[in-house]
This record gives C-alpha cells, sequence and structure tokens, in this order.
C-alpha cells in the first residue's frame, strides 16, 4: 500500500518561521518596493516600476553601483591572494599546529565586525603604527591618509572576508589525495609543475566558491564601508540604509534592497553552474 | 600532500595574512590598557582605568544585558526549532523534502540587511519594532539555519545500526528517541547552540533595524559609539566581548571542535 507521505510534524514549527519571518515580509518588501513615497502624505499604493527604474535611469545610483562592484572584486582578489598561501601553507603543518592556525584564522570571524573595525581605525591613523613605521623609516615625511577612504574599505572587508576563502580552499586542498601527488613527482614534474598543473587545477573549484561567496557578502555590506569610509564610500547596501534610517523612503529602499538580491542571487548561480562544471571536468 | 617545500616566501605570505586576521582584535586589546585617554597605539603605560570606566558608564551595561538575554532566547528556540526540523526532514520521506532544506537554509543566502529591512516593514506593522520580542524574532531567523543545518549533518553521521540495536534490545521508539539519537546528536545541538548564541550575540545588521530609543544591544551601542569615537573606552568594552567570544570558542574546540564545526557548515 502506498500512501502519501506528508510533511512530519517536527518540521512544522521551523516551517512557520520561516514562512512568518522570511517569506511573508519580503512579499511585503516587494509590494512596497513597487508603491511610491510622497514627503508628508507616506506611502501610495499605485504600483509601478518607478523605483526600479530611478535606480537603474540615474547616473548617481549607477555610480554606487559601479563602486560597490569595484569594491567587492578588489576585496575577492585580496582574499584569494592573501588567502590562498596560507590555506596552501597550514595545509602542510602537523596536525597540532594545523589546528591551531585554523583558530587563529577564524576566531576573529566570530567578533563583530564593529569590533574589528575600531582596531583598523586605530591602526590605519594618521598618528597609528603604520604611519609611525613610514615615518621611522624614512620613507615618508607626513603621515600618509589610510582611513576614510576606498583603501581604508577594501582593507577591512578582505579582513573580515578572509576566513571564508581559507575555509574553502583549504577544504578543497584536503581532499587532493597524496597518491596524485606522488604520481606527479614520480613522474618527473619539479614541484612549481605540480602546484600548476595539479595543484591548483584540483583547487579551482574552492576557490570558485570562495571567491562567490566573499564577492556576494562583500556586495551587500554596510558596516565596514560606513565605519572605515567615513561616508565618503557608498555602496549599494549603504543607499538602503540611508533611504530607511534617514530619508524614511521606503519604497525607494526596499526597491534597492531587492535589486541586491538579485545580484547576489545570480552570483551565486553562477558559483552553481561553476562549480558543477569544475567539477565535471575532472572526472 | 607534497613532501614539503620550504618556500620562505610562501611562509612569509602565510605570516603577513595571520598577521592581517589578528591584528585588528590585537591593538584593541593593548590600548584597553593604556593610562592615557588616546586612541593611540602603541599604548602609554598600564592601567585599568577604562574597565573601571566601563562600570560608570550605564548604557553599555543595559546593552550587554539585552544582548546576553537576547543571545540565550534566541539561541534556545534556534535550537528547538532547527533540531527538530533537522531530524524531520532527515529522518521521514516527504514529497519537497529538499525544498523544505532549501527554505530553512535560505537565511544563509541572502543578505541580511533585506532580511533586516523586510522584517522592519513587517514588525513596524504589528508594532514590533524597536521590542524585545521583535529584536528575538529577527535574531531567530539569522540563527536557526545555522542549528538546522550543523545538526543534519550530524544526523548524516550518526550509525544507524545503534539505534537499530536499541530497539532490537526490546526500547519503544520514544525511549530509543530521548535515551539514544538525542545523545548521539549532541555534539551538533551544542555547535548549532554556540553558534546561534555568538551570531546573535554579534549580530550588527539586523539589530540596528530593530532597536531604538527604547532598547538597544551592545554592537548597535558600540557601532552608534564609533562614529566619534576618541577615547579608550571603546576598546575596554570591545576586549571584554572579545576574551569571553575568546574563552568560549576555546571552550567549544575542546568539547566539540569550533574549526571542525565551521568547516562542515561551509559545505
Amino acid at each position: 500500500m502506498t500512501r502519501w507521505r506528508h510533511p512530519p510534524l517536527v518540521v512544522l514549527p521551523a516551517l512557520v518561521a520561516i514562512l512568518a519571518l522570511l517569506a511573508y515580509p519580503l512579499v511585503i518588501t516587494a509590494v512596497i518596493s513597487l508603491a511610491e513615497y510622497r514627503a508628508g502624505r507616506g506611502i501610495i499604493y499605485d504600483l509601478s516600476l518607478r523605483n526600479f527604474a530611478r535606480f537603474l535611469g540615474d547616473p548617481y545610483y549607477l555610480g554606487v553601483l559601479w563602486t560597490t562592484l569595484r569594491i567587492s572584486l578588489l576585496v575577492t582578489l585580496g582574499c584569494l591572494v592573501l588567502g590562498y598561501p596560507f590555506a596552501y601553507w597550514t595545509a602542510r603543518q602537523r596536525p597540532w599546529l594545523r589546528a591551531l592556525l585554523l583558530f587563529a584564522a577564524l576566531a576573529p570571524l566570530m567578533v563583530s565586525v564593529t569590533i574589528r573595525s575600531l582596531g583598523w581605525i586605530v591602526i590605519l591613523a594618521d598618528n597609528g603604527p603604520i604611519n609611525g613605521l613610514l615615518i621611522w623609516t624614512g620613507l615618508v615625511e607626513r603621515p600618509v591618509r589610510m582611513i576614510y577612504n576606498e583603501f581604508a574599505v577594501v582593507l577591512g572587508l578582505i579582513e573580515a572576508l578572509l576566513p571564508f576563502m581559507v575555509l574553502s580552499v583549504l577544504t578543497s586542498l584536503q581532499g587532493i589525495q597524496p597518491e596524485v601527488l606522488r604520481a606527479a613527482a614520480i613522474a618527473g614534474a619539479p614541484p612549481r609543475l605540480v602546484f600548476l598543473r595539479v595543484i591548483l587545477p584540483l583547487t579551482l573549484p574552492g576557490i570558485a566558491a570562495g571567491s562567490l561567496l566573499v564577492f556576494a557578502i562583500a556586495a551587500s555590506s554596510f558596516v565596514t564601508p560606513r565605519i572605515l569610509g567615513g561616508g565618503m564610500t557608498k555602496t549599494v547596501a549603504n543607499l538602503v540604509v540611508e533611504q530607511f534610517l534617514v530619508t524614511l523612503n521606503w519604497p525607494f529602499g526596499a526597491a534597492i534592497g531587492l535589486l541586491l538580491v538579485a545580484l547576489v542571487l545570480g552570483v551565486y548561480t553562477i558559483q552553481h553552474v561553476l562549480v558543477r562544471r569544475l567539477q565535471g571536468n575532472r572526472q | 600532500m607534497t613532501p614539503r617545500a620550504r618556500n620562505p616566501l610562501l611562509l612569509l605570505a602565510a605570516m603577513f595574512t595571520l598577521l592581517l586576521l589578528v591584528a585588528p582584535l590585537a591593538v584593541v586589546a593593548a590600548i584597553s590598557f593604556t593610562s592615557n585617554a588616546m586612541l593611540q597605539f602603541p599604548p602609554e603605560g598600564f592601567s585599568l582605568r577604562w574597565y573601571v570606566q566601563i562600570l560608570k558608564q550605564p548604557e553599555f551595561l543595559h546593552a550587554t544585558v539585552t544582548s546576553l538575554q537576547l543571545a540565550v532566547a534566541s539561541a534556545a528556540a534556534s535550537v528547538l526549532l532547527g533540531t527538530t526540523a533537522a531530524i524531520g526532514i532527515r529522518r521521514h520521506g516527504f514529497p519537497g523534502r529538499a525544498a523544505v532544506e532549501g527554505l530553512l537554509l535560505s537565511p544563509l543566502m541572502l543578505p541580511q540587511l533585506v532580511l533586516a529591512i523586510a522584517l522592519l516593514m513587517y514588525l513596524s506593522r504589528l508594532g514590533l519594532s524597536s521590542s524585545f520580542l521583535g529584536l528575538w524574532l529577527g535574531h531567530v531567523l539569522v540563527t536557526m539555519p545555522y542549528v538546522v543545518r550543523l545538526v543534519l549533518v550530524s544526523l548524516e553521521r550518526v550509525d544507524p545500526n545503534i539505534e537499530r540495536a536499541a530497539r532490537i534490545a526490546g526500547a519503544s521508539p520514544m525511549r530509543v528517541f530521548f535515551k539514544v539519537t538525542i545523545w548521539l546528536l549532541m555534539p551538533g545541538v551544542l555547535a548549532g547552540a554556540s553558534f546561534a548564541f555568538i551570531m546573535s550575540f554579534d549580530n550588527l545588521v539586523v539589530s540596528l533595524f530593530l532597536t531604538g530609543p527604547r532598547i538597544t544591544t551592545l554592537p548597535v551601542e558600540i557601532y552608534g559609539h564609533l562614529e566619534y569615537a576618541d577615547d579608550p573606552l571603546l576598546t575596554a568594552v570591545s576586549s571584554v566581548v572579545i576574551l569571553g567570544i575568546l574563552a568560549m570558542l576555546l571552550l567549544m574546540e575542546r568539547t566539540i571542535g569550533f574549526t571542525s564545526a565551521l568547516s562542515r557548515m561551509e559545505k
């Protein structure tokens, strides 16, 4: 006898919570994004795509979008360049040291981004340790401005998102069978060639997954750009915050938020296709 | 891995990355002991005056208490909802199982900012913005997926033969669940609870939109002070938080393995 299996009751509480706290609020967001905000009169529900058109038709907002994409790209590259060697080196250490290094690399992920930004404010300050070092060595005469600009934002985001890249690359490094590397060495390949022709291709899925994760989070970040950019570097996420907490134009803010979702989901779709293709090639 | 190629450049690059990761927190901790009133590194002298100062600032203490209450309440709700859901998904075949799993994990995929504005619009209609209840609902939404994920992984690793043995030995299904299954899942549940606690305690994005004049959390309070940060008080507050989280992570590492739990979650 076959009978229709319904979801067990134990799944229901969580399902209801998600539908009530995520699905329904997102529907509200979508509806409000189609409404219009008039100062003094509030939100008028006349359902049009005006807010989306306003964002996509205004050079100022497109400029902000470009800044966001540029920062996210730089952060992704930075995480890759800094994270890969660290993961590669960590993977070769003795187990106890590997555990220690991994702990040191991942623990900062668990501390609020506000606290880490406070650290960067001090490090990058005009009278901070980096400028102190530069002046002491005589490389510069006056402090170099390193804070409240795009450089600080990119650096802060790299530090915040590095753990994701390290984790992703390390996982794919540890998945490589030692026999493969031994085979390459026995066949006479020098270490550099083993890395370029064997290790690097085998870690491409990890690189792709880590990069797109970093890109997606960077593209929707607003705390680091706000604190370390000092209001000078505006990202799409900052626009959303501004619309919601300052100008109170919720419809326009909701529309920008949904465009952000489209961007992030687009990135994840690319990741999905890319990782699948990379893994398919291997077989 | 290959027989170790000792490349000094590689070592240098790895050390630089490690420095980059640790430096901001180390600097914050160092300055908290400064004896002057400058937010400057290296600190001068040694004193505990900024720690004493915290006790004279009621807003930080209130915000910390709120954050702790919120983190405990969110972790508790997330564990209840997430564990039951994960068991339901793994142990029962039903159509749309993958869709339910995807839906429950989706808050991890979407930008938290968007979750926050959606919640703000929804909760303000219910009159719950800037309330503990509203904050709690928001935090449960962002912490529950961690529990679901970690318990799902745990369930996959449980050897079904152990439960089968208990059944054959005559235990009722209920008894098997409460005397066997729950204990096998404990590492995953504990890891989920700890992550939920930390993620709630640290949360700024959702809290920023759901707090207000009546209620605030520690990260929001710190965020508000950051714009005119000019004395080391903030570093003392932050150091206490860093120390607390570090202690919790070390405890996790020794008992259930924090780094391995984190890597399981990424997959």
